[in-house]
């Protein structure tokens, strides 16, 4: 496996959400790939899965980015943040893991650096079968309208400055200026 | 009025467990108890379902071994059905198992002890895991990955998604096998195969290095508790009960799993939600006994595969006699296990019954008590529900892998806390061990109690007036 996370218009992206289906919005991740899956066609891979595990750090060793879609607890709107390879406080388990996590993996095992973000969706009711809250419905549209500037035949550098404007919603500050630099 | 019963705030769902080393008046270990502090009760909420969506339910007990969940789900509500399944499904059930054995076996070989076991017991917590293991081990890592992806594969081709497929349904399996699938699966057999014995000789190799812990982790007399098929070979979907002594003489042999009642007694001890099985005729607690790999090696008279039988051999001759009675060799168990599983899923491909069309038998409830049984990664698993006229589920008992192994967890780290246990301060390295014994077992805590969650461990030290003089936390 190659390293480098920069050569994104040739290694295609992946597009992971994750979640329980059958609690509520901790679903909206899932939900939201598969928007990006009905909507985008260009090198894009999409996964909407049950749970993080360590064997996805293979996959996303295999990618130039890697987008991750969770639903996010006491926020009010989505979030945007891009992940470095860090190991988290639950590098002892091996149930689920998180995404910065695998990102390590990815760079442990296999020397892969995927520029990588995390988008989060606010969320509101987990409860047992419910469908998914109109918190969450409205965070599912603006984290696709989100993901989609993050692809890369969208956010190719000649367009980045378009997010450089303080007024984005998505994007903070620091998430740009990484992205920049 | 509808009532809305809210528990707020809902917490020690997540998988936690505690121990705690109880010392006398000279700062001696006296006792030691595993704690398991989760509980969830879908034996409760199960009731008044329809009996055909327990294989989907119960599967939610856990994201690691599902399909064990189901497998023995759908046997029970075969036997609702009172039909015997077409024979490919059968042959598929199996592969479907143990492509679940194989990634669960890899996960808690390479990812949870093979840290312990290439780096050491004593080794800096802070890079004593899989990441640090990548560091030092790359290509160990990476071939543990490979391995439970692999596992994990085998299950998203044949049932359609990783983690909680309904494709095995009362009956049968959801559809047939395409040749594309055996042809995937066949061609990635033999990687599968060399990862496993390169990793059967590194841990051969390294087991002079933990000569204390396989003396003091869990290393105790016990019976052993396993199905094996009507020749004697290692089960994992069907056969019969076998029970063997410390000595390996034969307790009890081809028993219907159906009967297990007359088997198996639950205790409650109130330290734990775990419960406590124990084999009735010994009584509580003399009737204490193990399950797993471990135990399936020791009860079975071969493998049944060219590969595994020979390892089976080497795992035979760690003992002069009798049984291996360490739990440390857990891990050699495992890799052995999932050595069978590769040879065993070529096998049951290259079957031509397996490719067959009919893969569902039809048929509604015909009795009113189906009981399933089959051999999760951890152990024998027992589904046993009861269903009125309707259909619906009245009642639903189940008995799990990990709890089977509750007694003897607790034992195992009592004895390795007086080895390691020193005063009132709990050292890094005496943590490790004491944990490390309950790794053994690869416990599931989120199965064993039907609760969500990892294995987050807090220890305790306590003296003889109760007090807690030391505590160390794993969150």
């Amino acid at each position: 496996m190659s390293s480098g996370g920069t050569d994104y218009t040739v290694r295609p992206t992946l597009v992971l959400g994750w979640g329980n289906e059958w609690r509520g919005d901790d679903a909206v991740g899932r939900v939201a790939a598969r928007a990006i899956a009905a909507e985008c066609r260009t090198q894009v891979e999409v996964a909407d899965i049950h749970q993080l595990t360590p064997e996805w750090a293979c996959t996303i060793a295999a990618h130039g980015r890697v987008i991750f879609l969770d639903a996010l607890r006491q926020a009010t709107e989505v979030q945007v943040s891009r992940l470095t390879a860090s190991p988290t406080d639950n590098a002892h388990t091996a149930h689920r893991v998180a995404p910065d996590y695998l990102l390590a993996l990815a760079a442990t095992c296999y020397n892969a650096h995927p520029v990588a973000w995390l988008i989060g969706i606010p969320v509101q009711d987990f409860t047992m079968g419910a469908p998914l809250s109109s918190v969450a419905q409205r965070g599912v549209a603006v984290a696709v309208a989100a993901c989609r500037r993050l692809l890369p035949d969208v956010v190719a550098p000649p367009i980045v400055p378009e997010f450089a404007s303080d007024e984005s919603p998505l994007l903070p500050q620091s998430t740009f200026a990484e992205r920049s630099a | 009025m509808a009532k809305t019963i809210t528990i707020d705030p809902v917490t020690r769902i997540e998988g936690h467990s505690r121990i705690t080393i109880h010392l006398d008046e000279q700062g001696s270990v006296t006792d030691a108890q595993f704690h398991v502090t989760q509980f969830r009760g879908f034996e409760k909420f199960t009731e008044g379902r329809p009996f055909h969506e327990m294989p989907a339910i119960t599967a939610r007990i856990c994201g690691i071994c599902p399909i064990s969940h189901l497998m023995a789900s759908a046997k029970a509500c075969d036997d609702l059905l009172a039909v015997r399944i077409p024979p490919a499904a059968y042959n598929l059930r199996r592969i479907l198992n143990l492509g679940q054995l194989i990634q669960s076996h890899a996960l808690s070989f390479f990812h949870l002890s093979a840290p312990d076991l290439l780096l050491g017991m004593d080794a800096d917590p802070a890079k004593r895991h899989i990441l640090g293991l990548a560091a030092a081990h790359p290509e160990i890592a990476k071939n543990g990955i490979w391995l439970r992806m692999f596992g994990q594969q085998i299950i998203e081709w044949l049932a359609g998604k990783r983690v909680h497929p309904a494709w095995v349904v009362p009956g049968g399996v959801g559809s047939p096998l395409t040749a594309e699938t055996r042809d995937r699966i066949l061609e990635m057999i033999p990687q599968g195969i060399t990862i496993t014995q390169g990793a059967l000789d590194l841990l051969k190799g390294v087991l002079d290095q933990f000569a204390s812990e396989i003396s003091t982790f869990a290393n105790f007399p016990s019976l052993f508790m396993g199905l094996t098929t009507a020749d004697g070979s290692l089960e994992h979907y069907d056969g019969n009960l076998r029970i063997r002594d410390e000595n390996r003489d034969m307790v009890g042999d081809q028993l219907d799993p159906k009967s297990y009642n007359e088997l198996i007694g639950e205790a409650v001890e109130p330290y734990s939600y775990l419960k406590t099985p124990y084999y009735k005729p010994r009584g509580y607690p003399d009737g204490f006994y193990r399950v797993g790999p471990l135990a399936r090696l020791n009860n079975c008279d071969q493998c049944g595969t060219p590969l595994a039988d020979q390892e089976l051999r080497h795992f035979r001759a760690l003992v002069a006699e009798g049984a291996v009675l360490s739990s440390f060799h857990y891990h050699y168990a495992r890799l052995i296990e999932i050595l069978y599983g590769l040879e065993r899923v070529r096998d049951l491909l290259e079957d031509p019954v397996t490719s067959s069309d009919r893969v569902r038998a039809q048929a509604g409830p015909n009795q009113h008590e189906g009981i399933g049984v089959s051999e999760a990664p951890r152990g024998t698993l027992i589904h046993h529900y009861k269903i009125d006229k309707d259909g619906l589920i009245t009642w639903a008992n189940l008995i799990i892998a990990t709890g089977h192994n509750n007694m003897a967890m607790n034992r195992g780290i009592l004895q390795a806390a007086k080895e390691y246990v020193r005063g009132t301060e709990i050292k890094e390295g005496a943590l490790n061990r004491v944990e490390a014994v309950i790794r053994c077992y690869d416990p599931c805590l989120s199965c064993s109690t039907h609760a969500l969650g990892e294995m987050a461990l807090q220890l305790q030290l306590i003296n003889a007036a109760g007090e807690v003089l030391d505590e160390q936390r794993r969150d």
